[in-house]
């Protein structure tokens, strides 16, 4: 984190002004802090639709059947449109989308944990649409409520289509769980193997009063309430299907309002984000950024960044040999 | 005189909408005329045009129909969920995992089987 010099008391009426609920937009004046936090915060959002999309991506060609085929395409299409919808809030303040992809292919920023995970069967698809895109909900929800104005009225649209991918995973879900005994067993392992990561996904169990992200107004429910609430939603529906959630102490404790569990391994959340994550990740962002290379050339003569002379004419000029030759 | 086309703001944090249209010899004008056209009763908290001729309306609105169904990119193409989740039930009921669903959850003590 750089070190910021904002005006103190013109910061202090900025939190209060957002506290009080007023929307900041991109031509706001704002605390440099602030601006540093949110675009951060966006930037790894987008980044999450982003590579969210691909590991599901790598299921459309091995779908069960073509009406899963369809509503799979569908949903991965919606989540490359989140990544674009929200990368162009993250640009509006301050950094360019070009940037922020150049960043991610090659490793610079990071995206949520989740996303870093290799798939094995079908029933991982399921347990994404599912688990995956539930805690999703859950957390874009609180989102609704933060404090840049360009940030509320995308996630109104991306909620929405979140609400739709859970039904695609619920609807895959109980597929399986009303299945086979094969099928069945195929969710039971895929559930056991996402549960570690759901429970990192909301993040460590630190005080709303001491997370930066609330106190600057862009987060305002902390990590655990989004964890218990999730598991308040999801755990039962779980159990109703007969499916075993993999930590034995879980449970609902009535009295206190509250699910109790067993405390995730933070060190091996860190070691995926923070880190070099899986191999899954470096396979996938190595197709990123191979693709990223390859169509260079293509960006920068659609854009004008390309050499004096080289244009969209003079490129379809080119006989299909010599473009062959130099690699086009 | 130019056309110009006027979106406003009703309050913070709200989309800007199309609020309508103004004659004006150029921007500066345009800008004025809006105030008195379109915001003088405290309609908005802000305001902006463009020129007529920089809206370019899709040519073919039947570019967003489609020649098949659809369904999955909307909640119908999944609804409705009650007889898959019975389906499940019965299922984990016939594996001998039904105790699961008689655990304790928000809103259900303990013992008694949910419904939706």
């Amino acid at each position: 984190m750089p070190t910021f010099n904002d005006d103190p008391v013109r910061t202090e009426a900025f939190l209060e002004s957002i506290r009080e609920g007023r929307l900041v937009e991109p031509h706001d004046w704002m605390p440099d802090e602030y601006r540093h936090r949110n675009l951060r915060f966006i930037e790894m959002h987008a980044n999450s639709e982003l590579m969210g999309a691909l590991p599901e991506r790598e299921w459309i060609a091995r779908a069960p059947t073509l009406k899963r085929k369809r509503s799979l395409a569908a949903k991965v299409q919606d989540e490359v449109g989140h990544g674009h919808l929200i990368y162009r809030v993250a640009e509006s303040l301050g950094k360019s989308r070009r940037a922020m992809y150049d960043d991610l292919v090659n490793g610079r920023t990071s995206f949520h944990n989740v996303f870093h995970y290799p798939t094995f069967t079908w029933a991982d698809v399921a347990c994404i649409g599912f688990l995956v895109d539930g805690a999703a909900i859950v957390t874009q929800k609180a989102l609704l409520n933060t404090s840049y104005g360009p940030y509320v009225r995308v996630m109104k649209r991306v909620v929405a289509e979140e609400s739709l991918h859970y039904r695609h995973g619920e609807d895959v879900m109980l597929a399986l769980a009303g299945g086979t005994d094969e099928q069945f067993e195929m969710l039971q392992e895929g559930v056991n193997r996402w549960w570690e990561p759901i429970m990192h996904f909301f993040g460590n169990d630190i005080p709303a009063e001491k997370d930066p992200g609330v106190h600057w107004g862009i987060k305002t429910t902390s990590n655990e309430e989004n964890r218990q609430q999730w598991m308040s939603t999801y755990v039962p529906k779980l159990w109703d299907m007969g499916i075993e959630t993999p930590d034995p102490n879980l449970r609902w404790d009535e009295g206190e309002g509250t699910w109790h569990y067993t405390e995730p391994d933070w060190d091996r959340l860190m070691a995926i984000v923070k880190g070099e994550g899986t191999e899954a990740t470096k396979r996938r962002l190595f197709a990123r950024k191979a693709m990223w290379d390859h169509h260079q050339w293509l960006h920068d003569v659609i854009t004008g960044d390309a050499p004096d002379g080289v244009s969209e004419e003079a490129l379809v000029e080119l006989d299909a040999d010599t473009r062959v030759a130099a690699g086009l | 005189m130019a056309r110009f086309e006027v979106f406003g703001r009703r309050k913070q944090g709200d989309d800007l909408t199309h609020a309508g249209q103004v004659h004006a010899p150029d921007l500066e004008a345009a800008l004025l005329l809006v105030r008195e056209t379109h915001f003088r009763h405290e309609e908005g908290i802000e305001y902006a045009v463009v020129p007529s001729d920089q809206i370019h309306l899709v040519p073919d609105a039947s570019l967003l129909e489609h020649e098949i169904d659809m369904g999955y990119r909307q909640n119908h193409g999944f609804t409705p969920f009650g007889p898959k989740r019975e389906k499940a039930r019965e299922m984990a009921e016939a594996r001998g995992r039904g105790e699961l669903r008689r655990r304790p959850v928000p809103g259900r003590a303990g013992g008694v089987a949910s419904k939706d």
